[in-house]
């Protein structure tokens, strides 16, 4: 088990999470190696088969990242996110994926650190689940 | 068929070697994925050399794809998009993986980072054999610029963009142009005067041809891309029109109100109208008004009383009762009966008490009747329409009243024998004097109203014979004048009269039989009436019986009180259930409730207790419960009703379905009060002025929005120590068995001390002394904000910087200690044009000070404040502010605490050493803990942290180096214009080095503080800077959009419209014809919101295919 290291999916939206998380390595913040970014327009973007097809295709867990309510680029993307990820998060539990497996974070362009934070805390958490398949 | 793809990994120097195995990367991706035609990796890659290698396989192998991975792509995506192009392949190609900022930056282990790294490449590989080649359209650029900010980044900016030919509109927040720099005395490192310098600069660009200054403005919306945007920007009223005022300053000695003056960092009021300095760009007047104070805005009819509270306060009754007028005609009335909510959200009430407004307009008008002089606007020209009013009761009253002034011939006709409606029939005499009431319907007779009592329209007179007199238009505020059905048994017993009745009885001197024992039913306003007048007319017992608690009562608390005090009963969860006699009343029953579920009202609803009827012994049974219209009449009218049996009337204008009549007050509303009345009628004289005016209906004009309700420190300021005054009030012995009116009036003295005790908490209180005082008649109190929408192609965000709020520090003492001030005070002490007039002096007792100490560091490089940055200007500020005191006073001795002394910058250093050697500054590092006051001196102490000793400074001023902060409203310009901030609040530039003044939207660019403290100098630059890029898109004249937009597969679409209702830009509709979605390209941002909606995956965004982000996950997990 030590030397398991989960595969994290990343869809960052361009705007603020993927903004944050280039300011976090132009800050050196140092973060687990387990996170594999997609960015994307908006996390409004991003279908849920998107998902579904990271965990098929072998992910430990995936992450939606983007700009907190109210400061979406597209005005509300996000929010249509966040309606998304209800049902999304009771399918996969349908699925037999633990819950943590599956996050929604809004991170904002300035929040490079707590970008680092969610990517280390989530990869610890991931690591003490274990693997998925 | 099988793409050739091209990698190419950057080593980045050591950036990405230093952690990532780039060598091993290629030379596993050349060997495992049979896609790859070529592997490289280079030194530096976006170099010359490096790009050259990309351009040159391409050339010589056939690439059809390639894939880069190095930086972010928001660092050279273009660079590499650009190159492959060269090599004449479609720039959309082409991927980049980000193995720097995501990889070789973030881990210290190589290996995990190589193999994220390498994931990230396989996806890239995966993902660009989908790319489809895609080709950008060009859109023209619109030659305009919008710069957000006056100070002097944005003025540079201007003046570039301007000079070079091209549209500026240039929007600032406050009232002048010239931002900080315009507060500063003197400029370091030359001791130039900063208004000398910056004036020129501002007059130029107030001047110029091509630039429009709009003041008092705010960005509300953008909309659009780089070279088409659309800008909403709201304005706020001046006031004081800039082309006609002149700039005379007759209006400022008469302005009553008193603000503390931001301008001069609150070291000097200032009146609401005025003009921070002699030279401010526009140089003429403007009124500072905080929005519709809170009395205002509770107010129905709007009245402003803030206006005539504060003219009653300086004695101006006739003036302030003119005010009052605007929005209620009837002063003594209104003073004697409005349920007075303006009272309830005084801001003075949040301090001690509200302001006693009603007794105070009261005053006015009793004052008015006493002298016997109708105040009133002069009526307009004479107009021929005649109007006909239907119903002398307060709506009607109040639209004769407007429409006599607009000068209208209005005739009101009144079924009754009495003018003035429920005021007269429905209020008791002791409330409201009959002479009072007549006496305020005889001053709209002399305005040339005629009211005809005792004629009833629908029989006596109609629409048509009204119509054939001449009559153009109609107003219907007949009133509810029926009293509701209690619907239970014994109703048509003798000794059951109606409250209404009852009290119309009473009113009109007709005989009302009442007996010993009296039982009113209800809990409003009419059933008290009822009941305190039937105590008047000699009942021996009045018992009040209401079905809910004392809490759910809608009468008013006041009124309830003097009931009680009267000797009035009341029986509280009690409902009749039926009325017992023998043709007369004898008995009533009734039943105990207790209060259940809340309903709609958000009142709890009461149920009955079974078996819990008890009979008790009556005369009289008063029903009191509502008020209801007269079927007979209102069904005749010919106008469309509402379901409960009012008049249907449109909302804003009034109007009726039968054209040219207009219906308000109770008739309209259902039961009100008398201040909605009164605002009803107002409103319909407005409609009936456009509808005869102009032939049509026009929406009312939009009411201000309202202030801030609470209470500010410069409010708490400004309170006068007056207590409220007490009404006086006849004793209640004195009370019984007549109608003498209780609330005897204020004297004089009272209703001017009320006044004085307003805050003006609107600001300008509108109270129109300046508007008699001006000469060129350039104040217009009822101008109104406007939304201004404007075509743009690029936008300079120049909104500069705050400065930090030294109260944080509450050990420094500053707002405890007045001669403990910041270092903006300290520029307005020295300035020639501020409160002292240049004088460096205490403000507290206005001496030349010998020993100033200066305060670094004041909310900069300070963690524990949350402001870990350097604010780069301040060693310099103190260093020019200590310098400009030797020059004022030679024998003075200035100390300065710092922690570091930073004065980079050309001259800076030789400059801080002078005011060392020749100005014999006394610097001393180490923070400062404390500042207090002993023995009539301050004393600064501190340590000295070279010395490794404590340290004690005496000071008879000491100035706090503040440092400078983001806008405490940034994030509603972030927000407007989509920008992204740091931590602090700063906006973010698209590079930090290489691309200073670009932000990660195209064509909105930033310039000065806005994006980080700097100093004059570098504004400046970056403000010209900005300038030529936004010139740079107007000399192209051509922008490429991105094709990265939304398509739908028509074939797939099964025409639900999730998408349609989705999308924020409202790009997506249903097309008839092809009965599947159509999306306008020229709308669509691309956000894909839509495609991860849509239930069949008909919609794709470009470059974002399912495919292509399938393919990506599928290549990194692989």
């Amino acid at each position: 088990m030590t030397d398991y290291e989960p595969k994290i999916i990343a869809f960052l939206c361009n705007w603020c999470s993927y903004v944050a998380a280039d300011a976090a390595g132009v800050s050196r913040f140092q973060q687990a190696a387990n996170v594999r970014v997609i960015r994307v327009f908006c996390s409004g973007m991003v279908d849920p088969s998107y998902v579904l097809k990271a965990f098929s295709s072998g992910a430990d867990a995936v992450l939606v990242a983007g700009c907190h309510p109210g400061d979406c680029h597209y005005i509300s993307g996000n929010m249509k996110a966040l309606r998304r990820s209800f049902l999304l998060a009771n399918l996969l539990k349908e699925m037999g994926v633990d819950e943590g497996r599956f996050r929604l974070e809004w991170i904002a362009a300035s929040e490079s650190p707590r970008y680092a934070e969610v990517i280390n805390e989530m990869s610890e958490s991931v690591r003490q689940l274990g693997p998925m398949h | 068929m099988k793409k050739k793809i091209g990698v190419y990994v950057c080593q980045c120097g050591t950036n990405i070697a230093g952690t990532v195995d780039v060598a091993k990367i290629a030379d596993e991706i050349a060997t495992e994925n049979e896609d790859v035609a070529v592997c490289r990796y280079y030194k530096y890659m976006c170099s010359e050399p490096g790009q050259k290698l990309i351009r040159d396989d391409i050339a010589e192998m056939g690439l059809d794809c390639v894939v880069e991975a190095s930086c972010s792509p928001k660092m050279h995506e273009p660079t590499f998009r650009n190159a492959v192009s060269q090599a004449g392949m479609n720039p959309y190609m082409f991927e980049m993986v980000n193995i720097r900022e995501h990889c070789s930056w973030i881990s210290k282990n190589p290996d995990l980072a190589t193999k994220k790294a390498k994931d990230l490449v396989k996806g890239g590989i995966s993902r660009v054999a989908h790319h489809q080649p895609l080709q950008g359209t060009r859109k023209p650029v619109t030659p305009a610029a919008l710069v957000v900010g006056g100070g002097i980044a944005g003025i540079t900016a201007s003046l570039k963009i301007a000079n070079a030919g091209y549209q500026v509109y240039m929007i600032e927040k406050d009232e002048i142009i010239g931002g900080r720099m315009a507060q500063f005395d003197k400029t370091f490192p030359t001791l130039d005067c900063a208004g000398c310098t910056l004036t020129p600069k501002t007059s130029e660009v107030g001047r110029h041809p091509n630039v429009e200054i709009l003041t008092k403005s705010e960005v509300a919306e953008v909309t659009g891309f780089v070279g088409n945007f659309k800008v909403k920007v709201r304005q706020k009223p001046r006031y004081v029109s800039t082309e006609k005022c002149t700039g005379c300053g007759d209006c400022q000695p008469v302005c009553p109100i008193d603000i503390t003056s931001d301008f001069e960092v609150g070291l000097a009021t200032r009146h609401p109208i005025s003009r921070p300095f002699p030279q401010a760009i526009p140089n003429t007047y403007s009124i500072l008004r905080a929005g519709s104070p809170p009395c205002q805005t509770a107010c129905p009819a709007g009245v402003n009383a803030v206006g005539y509270m504060n003219l009653t306060g300086m004695g101006k009754y006739d003036e302030a009762l003119a005010v009052v007028r605007e929005r209620m005609p009837f002063a003594a009335v209104c003073g004697r009966i409005c349920f007075h909510p303006c009272e309830s959200v005084c801001k003075r009430g949040l301090l001690d008490d509200p302001l006693a407004i009603c007794y105070t307009k009261r005053f006015l008008g009793d004052r008015e009747l006493a002298r016997g002089e109708f105040v009133h606007p002069p009526l307009k020209e004479a107009k021929p329409d005649k109007v006909a009013i239907v119903g002398a009761g307060p709506a009607g009253l109040s639209a004769a009243y407007y429409l006599a002034i607009e000068g209208y011939p209005v005739t009101v006709f009144e079924k009754l024998p009495v003018a003035g409606g429920m005021l007269a029939v429905g209020i008791p005499d002791y409330r409201l004097p009959r002479d009072i009431l007549n006496a305020e319907i005889d001053n709209l007779k002399g305005m040339g109203v005629e009211i005809r009592t005792g004629v009833a329209f629908g029989t006596d007179v109609t629409f048509d014979s009204l119509e054939a007199e001449g009559y153009k238009s109609f107003f219907i505020a007949t009133g509810l004048h029926n009293s509701m059905s209690l619907k239970i048994q014994g109703e048509d017993l003798e000794g059951v009269v109606g409250g209404t009745d009852l009290l119309r009885k009473v009113s009109l001197d007709e005989p009302a039989a009442i007996g010993k024992k009296v039982v009113i039913i209800g809990g409003g306003n009419v059933a008290i009436d009822c009941a305190r007048s039937c105590l008047r007319m000699g009942a021996d017992e009045v018992i009040v019986l209401y079905r809910r608690s004392r809490e759910e009562m809608p009468a008013w608390d006041i009124e309830v009180d003097e009931a009680e005090h009267e000797g009035v009963q009341f029986m509280f969860l009690a409902a009749p259930t039926r009325l017992i006699g023998d043709g007369k009343l004898s008995r009533i029953e009734y039943i105990r409730m207790e209060l259940g579920e809340p309903d709609d009202s958000g009142r709890r609803r009461p149920q009955p207790v079974e078996g819990s009827e008890t009979v008790m012994d009556v005369d009289t049974v008063v029903p009191a419960i509502g008020q209801a219209s007269d079927p007979d009449f209102i069904t005749k009218l010919d106008v469309e009703l509402e379901r409960w049996g009012t008049i249907r009337a449109a909302e804003g204008t009034l109007a009726t379905t039968r054209p040219g009549v207009f219906a308000g007050g109770d008739c309209a509303l259902g039961a009100a009060s008398f201040v909605e009345a009164v605002a009803h009628g107002r409103q319909a004289a407005e409609s009936i002025h456009h509808y005869l005016a102009h032939g049509g209906l026009r929406p009312l004009t939009p009411s201000e929005t309202p202030m801030d309700e609470a209470v500010t420190e410069d409010e708490k300021r400004r309170a006068k120590p007056i207590p409220r005054q007490e009404m006086p009030r006849l004793s209640e012995a004195k009370r019984k068995g007549n109608f003498d009116e209780v609330d005897l009036g204020f004297t004089e003295e009272m209703a001017a001390a009320e006044g004085r005790r307003c805050l003006s908490c609107s600001l300008c209180c509108q109270c129109g002394e300046c508007v008699r005082e001006c000469g060129p008649q350039a104040i217009d109190l009822r101008e109104t904000e406007r939304v201004r929408e404007l075509e743009i192609g690029a936008i300079v965000v120049a909104t500069g910087i705050d400065i930090f709020d030294a109260g944080r520090y509450p050990e420094y003492g500053h707002g405890r200690y007045p001669d403990v001030i910041t270092n903006l005070q300290f520029e307005r002490l020295c300035n020639a044009s501020g409160p002292t007039g240049g004088k460096v002096v205490r403000p507290s007792d206005g001496k030349v000070p010998r020993s100033v100490v200066f305060v670094q560091c004041v909310g900069s490089r300070d963690r524990a404040k949350g402001n870990e940055y350097c604010s780069k200007v301040c060693c310099m500020i103190s260093a020019k502010q200590l310098s400009i005191f030797k020059h004022h006073n030679p024998d003075g001795q200035a100390y300065v605490f710092y922690i570091d002394n930073r004065a980079g910058g050309k001259g800076y250093e030789e400059f801080l050493r002078r005011t060392i050697e020749e100005d014999e500054a006394r610097y001393i590092r180490g923070r400062v803990a404390r500042v207090f006051r002993e023995g009539g001196r301050l004393v600064v102490r501190g340590e000295d942290s070279l010395a490794g000793m404590p340290v004690e400074v005496e000071a008879d001023m000491v100035v706090l180096a503040t440092g400078l902060t983001a806008q405490k409203d940034y994030t509603a310009v972030a927000r407007a214009l989509n920008l992204s901030t740091d931590q602090y609040g700063f906006f973010i530039e698209s590079h930090p080095k290489l691309g200073p003044v670009e932000t990660s939207l195209s064509g909105i660019f930033l310039a000065g503080g806005a994006q980080g403290p700097k100093d004059i100098p570098e504004s400046v630059a970056q403000g010209g800077a900005a300038g030529a890029e936004a010139l740079a898109l107007f000399s192209v004249g051509e922008v490429e959009v991105e094709p990265t937009v939304a398509g739908v597969d028509e074939r797939l679409c099964t025409g639900c419209r999730t998408c349609v209702e989705l999308c924020a830009y409202n790009a997506v509709s249903f097309s008839e014809e092809c009965k599947a979605a159509f999306i306008n390209e020229a709308l669509c941002q691309g956000c894909g919101t839509c495609a991860a909606a849509c239930p069949v995956a008909a919609i794709h965004v470009q470059h974002y295919t399912p495919e292509q982000i399938m393919a990506q996950i599928e290549g990194i997990l692989a």
